[in-house]
Order: C-alpha cells, then structure tokens, then sequence
C-alpha cells in the first residue's frame, strides 16, 4: 500500500478524499511546491469570488 | 538496488588529473592522512548524484557553505565526474560537468544507446533514485560524521527530521512542508469580513457627520427640520421656479426652459438648468444690454476728446519749432536769399581757379617747349628772344609763385563757401520738413475734428471739446442711474442662485441619509451573505487541509510505529554490543506524537523508560547514532545498495570499533560498503575481520599538480 492509500484510508468524506488526490497528484508532478500551488490555487479560488463581491459591496457603501 | 561500480573523477576538489576507482567490489577501503583526497572522493558521489543540491547552507553541513567544486589548479579547465551505476542488472552512466563558467553544471544520462542531457537527464536521474533528496541520501546512505550527530545532539526537531528519512517517510515530510508553506488559515478571510464591517461602520460614522454639518449650515440659515426633506426639496425648487418666472417678466424676458414640477431625483438636474437660466438672464437683461451700450459711448467719448487734443497739441508743438528756427536762423526767404548769394560767390571762386589753371597749363607747356629738342636756337626763345637760361629761370619761378600760390588759396576759399552753401541748404531743407509735418498735423486736424462733428452732431458754430465733454457728463449720469437698477436686478437673481446653493445642500443631505441608510443595511443584502458564504467556504477548506494533515500525520506516525518496532531490537542489539554500557541493559527506541509540532517523536529510553541522553559519552553518542544508522539502513527501504562511511571510529574505543565491525560484516551481506578512514588501529581491524571481499584504496600522498597518489592493495 502507498502513501496516498494509507493517507486515504484515514480520511472519512468524499471531499477530504477528492483534495487529498489532488493534492497527492501535484506532489507526484511538482514534489513539495506543488503541493503548496495546488493548496493556494484552491484558496485564491474562493478568495477571488470573495474580493469580487467584497468590492461589489465597496461600491454600495460608496467606499 | 543501486550500486555504483565504478567512479571516474577529473578537477573535482582535490583532484586535477583524471582517475579511476573501481567500486564493483563488495568492500572499498580508502585509506590514509586527512587532506590526501579520501573525502573528496565520497564527496564527488555525491555532487554527480544531487549537483548543486549538495552544496550551501541548506545541506546543514557547515563545511559546505562556501564549498568549491573545482579545483583551483591553473590546468584544470572543467571538472567533471562519472558514475557508472548498477540497478537491477541494467547498466547507466551519468556524467556531470562543470566549467565554472555557466553558473549550473551539466549533466548527461546514459542508458543503452540512449543519452539524455540537462532537464531531461536530471528527471532520468530523480527517477533512478527515487526521488531521493540529498538529505534523505545523508541520512540513508551517507554516513556523514556531521549528519550523525544531529541524529542525538541536535535540536529534537532536526533529529526526529533526520530519523523520519532513515526510515522512508520523506515524502510525508515533504507533503507536510508543502502544506505548512500553503498557510491556509481559515480566520483570513474572517479577518476580512471584520474589517469591512469596520469599515461599513466608519463610513457610517463620515456620513453622520458630514450630514450633522451640513444640517447645522442650513439651519444656520433658517431652515427647519421639516424642511430638509424630499418634501422640504421639492417646494424648495417650486420657489426657485416662481422667482425665476417673476424676474423674466419683471425685465420683459422669457425663460428658455418650461420647469415641470421637479421630483428628488431630478434636482441635480433642475439645479444645472437654473443655473444656466440665470446666467442667461444676467447677461440678456434690457437695463444690462443698456448699460453696455452707455459704457461704449463713455469710451468712444474718452477716445475722440483724447484723440482731438493730441492732434491739436502736435500742431502747438511745431509752431513752436517752428518759430524757435526763426529765432535762431532767421526767415525762410532771407535764408533763400542767402543761398543765391553763396551759389554766386561760388561760381566767381570756380571761374578764377579755372583762369589760374589755364596760366599754369601755359607756363608748363611753355617750360616744355624751352626744355624740347624742337628749339632749334639753343640759347634763345623763338617767342619773345629772351635768353633761353633765363626765361627758363624765370619761367619756373613764376610757376611756383604765382601759380601753385593762387592755387592753393582758390581752393581753400572754394571749399569754404561750399559748406557755407551746404549749411544753408540743410537749414532750408529742416524747415521745409517741419513746415511739411505742420501741414499734415493741419489736415488730420481738420479730418478729426470732421469725423467727431459728423459722428456726435456737433455743429461748425459749437467748440468740439466743450461739446464733447458736455456730452460725456450726460452719459456718465446715465450710467450711474442704470448702474443702480443692474444692481438691484442682479441681487435678486443672487437670492436665486443662493437658493439653489440650499437646494443642492438639501439635496446632498438627502443622498448621504440614503448613503448612510444603504450602508446600515448592507449586513442584511444578498451580497454579505454572498460573502458570509464564501468566509464560511474559505473555512471548510481550511478543516480539510487540517484535516488531510491529520490522516497524513496519522499514517506517518502508523509507518513509524511499524518500521521502529521493526528496529527497535536490532538498534538495542547493536548499541549494547558496541558499548557494552553497564547502566543500560535495554535500549528502547520508541515513537511518539510530537505535541508541538504533530510531527513523529523519537525517544531513546533505558530499561527503566528514563532518558538515557544525558548519560552517554561522546563514543556511546556516536556508538548510538552508528547503531541507529545501520539498523535503519538495513531494514529501510532506501534504493541504494550501498552505504558511505565517512570516518566512523571516532570517539570509538578499541572494543567499540571491532564490535562495530563485526555489525558491518552483517551489514555487508545485504549492502555494499564504502569505508573511508584515518584511523590505523580500525583500518587494521577492518583487514583482519571485515570477512567480504575488499578492495583498499591507500592514499599515500597529495600533489597540487596531480592531486591523490593512490594505490591499489587487494
């Protein structure tokens, strides 16, 4: 059994199962910073969306 | 299993000249004195394998920081080193070269027919050794004196490292710094959403204040608090209108805009027409247009009153030249008269030069012809019979005398009466040009005074310039009269403006208690809650990533448990055989959480579960770390089929040693070996009882041209 198995066995939902293959799959391509891209391109994702609207809201306040 | 067979090496470190080592044997021996080359080659092993990764303060190897790989020998141009590695029963050669020129080396792959160089080669390369990195060689592989003791003297952090890749769990290692570097933290964007409340709050607080000035301006000036409203706004602009409409008949105007009735929202816009309805009615009012039309009469009056005095002052000013010249010069006619009388004498001077020089052509011609062969009588004068000496004489004489004397004062006095005549007519000439301006001065006068009788109907019988000034007088009354109206006109329209000024502040209160409402309420919009999701989303990442490190934490430390009770007694075995110490009968290698850091804890315990650290000697320590080596080694599963000794008896007592070789003839039988060493007392056990097959390389001496003199003893 790999790593990625005997990291798998000890994760409980689908999600974690899913992050976890890619994250297991960068760090096969990259090594390390891979594992640090695939991570921080999952967080911009979400705080990209999150500026757009916080500027959104900016505007409202006339900020 | 990797092992190398063979090591060919050229102005690496201490060697210049090329040299080959044959490493196929199960045992290799390099022995002799410290600086005669023994490292360097277990150093150039290295370097071919990790290149530039073995090099700096990243190794954790202080001697490494300021490294160099080339030899500095003037002959040595590049240095290179070759390897040619055994894996599975295939053969591969892989060279790496530096010149010191490019800041990498260059490496090539070699397999078969096929050669990979640079990106390719190196991917080759990291493929062959799994991935290894050169720490995890260090501590696998490399028995690196410096590496050892991080295993017992470092901090905890750097030994529980450096056992984690003893026993394969690098990768976990690198999947948790991988993680560590992403630094996903959850409160991030919490903190986001804090400040921007914080943010919404102040802005509140701007729009409060800037609304509790502008209100206190206002009722300054009298408004109610009623009327700042969108009610209050509203009549506010219908009074606007109905003065605007008021004035326009008041000055017999009409308004170019039909002013419906204005809501809020168009009151920027009512404002801006008002304004330009006012600026239009400045300008387009009967008394204004009247007003206008006096201050040009005022100027033209000024212009023609000035422009008649400066004529009639010009021709004052050149009469009084003119007399002035009289005075000095006397009258024109007798000036002329003066002139006809000098042109006269003149022409008597002119005649009698002429007489003077018709005599004296005469006496020349006369002296030639005495002076002549054509005189036929030599002594006499043909003319008058005079003695020839004589006349000549004479003549001569009276050609100096008479002749070039009268000459001389003719001229003299010719010259004077021609500037006599030259003054004269200068004089004339001045005053006919002054005479000459007169009469221009004359006729502009008589133009000007035309012009302004035409255009203000002056009559020949009315003085122009009391005339002029009168009706000056007239216009400057009128235009103080009409001055008084305008005023009056453009103060009114001053109140309008002023209150479209408190229409707009009214209206600007209105949108900042809209602002400040919008702001107040934005917790409560679509898009906070948009955003709340988001942070909420950010959040369950965050959980995920903490608990993805968990499982990754959980099946490190799982490996751990079962690759250290797998070693456990063969580390307790190999201690306790090298030691033999008396205070400890059990050697108990154990695993535990590192509370801090969540990472793999490695303890060394004693049969009684305490430390047993603090008790060791500097030879127990380094007995411990080779134990821990060598067990791990044996039962991990590095992809290397060979193990580097770099001086390993140190510290070690005669008993120790021979133990320790014993150990390694257990080693040998699953690995091969590589043993550097100075100590002669360990190399002498080693021939005695490292059972294998060896092949001992002795480094007899150093040479700055041709680098390690070494010899074969088999």
């Amino acid at each position: 059994m790999g790593i990625k198995e005997k990291v798998e066995r000890n994760l409980m939902s689908d999600d974690l199962k899913i992050l976890w293959n890619k994250i297991y799959e960068r760090f096969e391509q990259e090594g390390k910073e891979g594992v640090k891209k695939v991570l921080e391109e999952e967080a911009n994702n979400v705080k990209r969306e999150f500026e757009d609207i916080k500027r959104n809201i900016e505007r409202q306040i006339g900020g | 299993m990797i092992t190398i067979t063979k090591v060919k090496i050229k102005g690496f470190r201490g060697f210049t000249i090329e040299q080959e080592f044959d490493l196929s044997t199960p045992v290799t021996i390099l022995f002799g004195e410290n600086g005669k080359g023994k490292s360097s080659l277990l150093n150039s092993i290295e370097w071919c394998l990790f290149g530039k990764e073995c090099v700096g303060t990243n190794t954790g190897i202080r001697e490494r920081i300021d490294w160099e790989v080339k030899n500095r020998n003037n002959n040595v141009d590049s240095c290179i080193v070759e390897l040619e590695i055994k894996k599975d029963g295939s053969m591969c050669t892989i060279k790496r070269e530096y010149s010191g020129r490019r800041r990498d080396s260059e490496i090539s792959f070699q397999t078969g027919n096929e050669t990979l160089r640079g990106e390719e080669a190196e991917k080759r390369l990291r493929e062959l050794i799994n991935r290894y990195s050169f720490k995890d060689f260090l501590s696998s592989v490399y028995q690196h004196q410096e590496v050892v003791r991080f295993f017992i003297t470092q901090k905890p952090e750097e030994r529980n490292d450096a056992i984690d890749r003893l026993l394969g769990l690098t990768e976990y290692r690198n999947i948790m710094d991988g993680i560590k570097k992403a630094e996903i933290k959850g409160e991030n964007l919490e903190n986001e959403i804090d400040n921007l409340l914080k943010q919404i709050k102040a802005k509140i607080d701007v729009y409060q204040t800037q609304i509790k000035e502008k209100e206190e301006t206002l009722k300054s000036k009298g408004f109610r608090e009623d009327e700042i409203s969108d009610r209050g706004a509203e009549d506010l602009a219908d009074t606007i209108k109905r003065d605007l409409k008021d004035f326009s008949v008041s000055v017999n105007l009409n308004l170019s805009e039909d002013f419906n009735t204005v809501t809020t929202s168009e009151i920027s816009s009512f404002s801006e027409s008002a304004k330009r309805e006012i600026t239009r009615l400045r300008s387009e009012m009967p008394d204004v247009k009247r007003q206008t039309e006096i201050y040009q009469r005022i100027n033209e009056l000024n212009k023609d009153l000035t422009e008649h005095k400066d004529v009639q002052n010009d021709i004052k000013e050149l009469k009084r030249i003119l007399e002035e010249f009289v005075q000095s010069n006397g009258r024109i006619e007798k000036l002329e008269e003066q002139k006809k009388n000098s042109e006269k004498d003149l022409k008597e001077k002119e005649r009698e030069k002429d007489r003077i020089n018709l005599l004296g052509a005469i006496i020349e011609r006369a002296i030639d012809y005495l002076k002549s062969d054509i005189v036929t009588n030599k002594d006499m004068c043909p003319v008058c019979g005079s003695e020839k000496e004589n006349l000549l004489q004479f003549l001569e004489g009276e050609y100096i005398r008479s002749y070039k004397g009268q000459l001389e004062v003719i001229n003299r006095e010719i010259e004077s009466k021609r500037n006599e005549l030259k003054k004269i007519e200068d004089l004339i000439s001045e005053y006919k040009k002054i005479e000459e301006r007169k009469l221009k001065a004359e006729e502009r006068y008589k133009h000007v005074c035309g012009n302004i009788r035409n255009k203000w109907n002056i009559s020949e019988r009315d003085d122009i310039e009391t005339r002029l000034n009168h009706l000056l007088n007239e216009n400057e009354r009128m235009s103080k009269e009409i001055q008084e109206l305008v005023n009056k006109r453009q103060e009114e329209l001053s109140k309008i403006e002023n209150r479209i000024k408190d229409l707009l502040e009214v209206h600007e209160i209105l949108k900042l208690r809209s602002q400040r409402e919008k702001a107040r309420a934005i917790e409560g919009t679509e898009d906070f809650g948009k955003l709340q999701k988001k942070v909420e989303e950010f959040k369950r990442l965050a959980t995920q990533v903490e608990d993805i490190v968990s499982a990754v934490r959980r099946a490190t430390q799982e490996e751990a448990k079962d690759k250290i009770n797998a070693v456990k007694g063969k580390v307790d075995e190999y201690f306790k055989k090298m030691t033999k110490h008396p205070m400890i009968s059990k050697l108990d290698l154990r695993v535990e959480e590192d509370r801090r850091t969540g990472g793999n804890s490695y303890n060394f315990k004693d049969q009684h579960g305490k430390d047993i650290i603090p008790i060791l000697s500097q030879g127990n320590m380094n007995a411990l770390a080779l134990s821990i080596f060598l067990a791990l080694t044996a039962s991990g599963n590095s992809p290397f089929g060979f193990l580097m000794f770099d001086d390993p008896s140190q510290s070690l007592g005669s008993t120790e040693k021979r133990e320790f070789i014993n150990i390694l003839n257990e080693i040998a039988e699953q690995k091969d070996l590589v043993i550097s060493t100075m100590d002669r007392e360990f190399f002498d056990l080693i021939k005695e009882h490292l059972t294998r097959q060896k092949i001992i390389y002795k480094f007899e001496d150093w040479s700055q041209d041709g680098g390690p003199q070494v010899k074969i003893e088999n």
